[in-house]
């Protein structure tokens, strides 16, 4: 009976937890959305930006909003998403806790075809976006093609991912320096950034995310078990392999698509799941739980550091880092702490 | 349900280091298989679990190859507990335990009701339930290892394959585990196969023992049957005392280690005789396994 009331007052102050991070989430997003759609270089009042997301007559300002403003937020929304999902599912399947996205060579394969494309020709937005999708969709194939080699071993699995980034990463400065070209924007890129971001990037995104979401809450059993080892899991008739290789493939497919739209801030996919365990005061969170909540959280980052980036013109990569890295540092010092 | 191996050959690479010609395990039995380090007695029970895929010959279990086996159902009838399992961080005994149900859950991996009272009872019977909400990973290596058992119940699995399941305890958990596995043999029937160390340990608790060297098994059958110096020598090259004591009707041997085989002169068959030994030297050995 008494134990009954433990579980019961344990899972309440968890449910509690988790409905104050959503809830303080949700606050920044709409901070942020009232914010973003009221600050920029053409000025609308707060009353007016509202009247005009209800209705389009048709001027300036109406313009700015709906097809500049409100696709900028919703794009930035969707990367935080990508990135914070991603992040959570890519820290379970190499048993890492400092995984991020980008770590089975997504970012720099993403980077590589960005750069590549913008070096070379100049294609409309979609194309160019799907043509960076593609690029770290295939990045990542050849890692997880080369980690089948140890079935998907974690460790050997990231080290795959890190080499293959590197070599990404020396092809971006090899093209780079040889192409004789203005390389401005894509250095500007390269940071990450969010300006300029249209409907057709928010078309693009926003399916990966809802799938990406659905498919993490199936197979979030899996994703909690995957912190056992091998044996253990295969003994209790769990296909290790192929989950890993599922779920690799959700990773790959939210992250490139995050970085194509956004430039490599897949740091954002470290840090979300972090604040979460950390904001639930266990690192042991079911992924039915930490999953929508990384989503969450990445889309405030991403928000926020988005509004940040636009009122000092600084590329939202860096602030993404600014942000997040000392976040990190403070996590990683709590948790040295509370183990000792 | 019987696991049976059949021309079995398991390697490493290009190195053979198990063959078993023939081999029927019974149900409800505790089976100890026991051998010198690196005999490839893991091995063997890793094939068993159906995790080695042989390089020849089968293991099959109700007379299907385990490779054939759908891996869930295979892990409803039989469970394998590694040798010292890298303790997951951060995760409640109960997450740990509740894993064990995996074999049993439907797509959606969703735990009913019946789910969450089998690893209630899972955590009763092996006396962690008040642990419950404790951190995995700050448990004593006793707690640990019931933990890690307690998985293993909840999968509610007829074959219980466990790989040294008290390395790294003292001798009072060593102890207390052996009963803990010896009560839940008795009361689910359960067929029990274990890689031990300790020869003692092994003939105290099993039904029938596998004594395997260099790949081969070289006895087997009931300890009283098997265990004696001869068998100590050409194991573990040590000369031991053979001590029966009798058990609830059953005849339990010991083997009092002596020396190693090169330092110690071999004993002329008329002098062995139980007589020989002090009793208190014998009594405080025994002290180790209560009654």
């Amino acid at each position: 009976m008494s134990r009954h009331l433990v579980d019961t007052w344990a899972d309440f102050s968890l449910t509690s937890r988790a409905v104050w991070i959503s809830g303080l989430s949700l606050v920044a997003i709409g901070a942020t959305l009232i914010g973003s759609l009221v600050w920029g270089d053409y000025g609308v009042s707060f009353s007016h930006a509202l009247e005009l997301v209800a209705y389009d007559d048709g001027s300036d300002a109406a313009f700015v909003i709906h097809e500049i403003r409100f696709p900028r937020l919703l794009a930035a929304m969707l990367v935080g998403s990508a990135l914070g999902l991603s992040g959570a599912i890519v820290q379970a399947i190499t048993r890492n806790p400092l995984g991020e996205p980008g770590l089975l060579g997504v970012t720099a394969g993403a980077s590589f075809a960005m750069a590549f494309s913008m070096t070379f020709f100049s294609l409309p937005t979609s194309a160019e976006l799907a043509f960076g999708t593609v690029g770290g969709i295939s990045a990542a194939a050849l890692t997880l093609a080369i980690g089948m080699k140890a079935r998907l071993d974690p460790l050997y699995l990231t080290l795959t991912g890190m080499s293959v980034n590197l070599f990404f990463g020396a092809a971006i400065i090899v093209m780079l320096v040889s192409a004789n070209i203005e390389v401005n924007g894509i250095y500007y890129w390269l940071t990450g950034s969010l300006v300029n971001r249209t409907w057709d990037h928010v078309a693009i995104l926003w399916p990966w995310v809802v799938s990406g979401l659905i498919l993490g809450l199936f197979g979030a059993g899996r994703l909690d078990a995957l912190i056992l080892d091998e044996d253990v899991l295969a003994s209790l008739g769990i296909r290790v392999t192929t989950w890993r290789l599922l779920f690799g493939v959700v990773v790959v497919m939210l992250a490139a698509v995050a970085v194509a739209a956004a430039g490599p801030i897949t740091f954002i996919g470290l840090v979300a799941p972090h604040i979460v365990r950390f904001g639930l005061g266990t690192q042991g969170v079911s992924h039915r739980i930490l999953l929508p909540l990384s989503a969450l959280v990445g889309a405030a980052l991403v928000c926020a550091a988005d509004l940040a980036a636009k009122w000092q013109e600084v590329p939202v990569g860096i602030l993404c880092v600014l942000l997040g890295g000392p976040v990190l540092v403070y996590l990683v010092g709590r948790r040295e702490v509370s183990d000792a | 349900m019987t696991l049976t191996v059949s021309q079995l050959r398991l390697s490493y690479g290009a190195r053979e280091v198990v063959q078993v010609t023939d081999l029927v395990l019974e149900p409800a039995r505790t089976v100890c298989l026991i051998g010198p380090n690196g005999c490839g007695k893991s091995t063997l029970l890793k094939a068993l679990a159906g995790l080695n895929r042989p390089t020849a010959g089968i293991v099959s279990l109700d007379g299907k190859l385990l490779g054939s086996w759908d891996p869930k159902s295979l892990a409803r009838r039989l469970a394998f507990l590694p040798q010292s399992p890298t303790t997951p961080q951060g995760i409640s005994v109960r997450q740990l335990v509740a894993h064990g149900r995996y074999p049993h859950l439907g797509i959606l991996s969703r735990h009913s009701t019946h789910d969450h009272e089998i690893v209630g009872w899972a955590m009763e019977a092996t006396g962690i339930a008040h642990l419950c909400r404790r951190d995995v990973g700050t448990l004593s290596g006793g707690e640990r290892q019931r933990t890690w058992i307690a998985m293993i119940l909840a999968q509610e699995a007829g074959i219980v394959l466990l790989d040294e399941p008290t390395t790294y305890l003292d001798m009072g958990h060593q102890a207390e585990l052996m009963e803990l596995l010896a009560d839940l043999q008795r009361k689910r029937r359960l067929t029990i196969i274990m890689v031990l160390h300790d020869l003692n340990q092994a003939s105290h608790y099993a039904d029938r023992l596998l004594a395997l060297r260099d790949g081969q098994i070289i006895a087997d059958g009931p300890p009283r049957d098997v265990v004696d110096s001869h068998l100590s020598e050409r194991l573990f090259g040590l000369v031991t005392q053979r001590i029966d004591r009798t058990l609830s009707g059953r005849i339990v041997p010991y083997c009092l280690p002596l020396g190693p085989v090169a330092a110690t002169p071999a004993i002329p068959e008329s002098k062995v005789d139980k007589n020989t030994i002090e009793p208190a030297k014998v009594m405080s050995y025994l002290e180790v396994f209560p009654q």
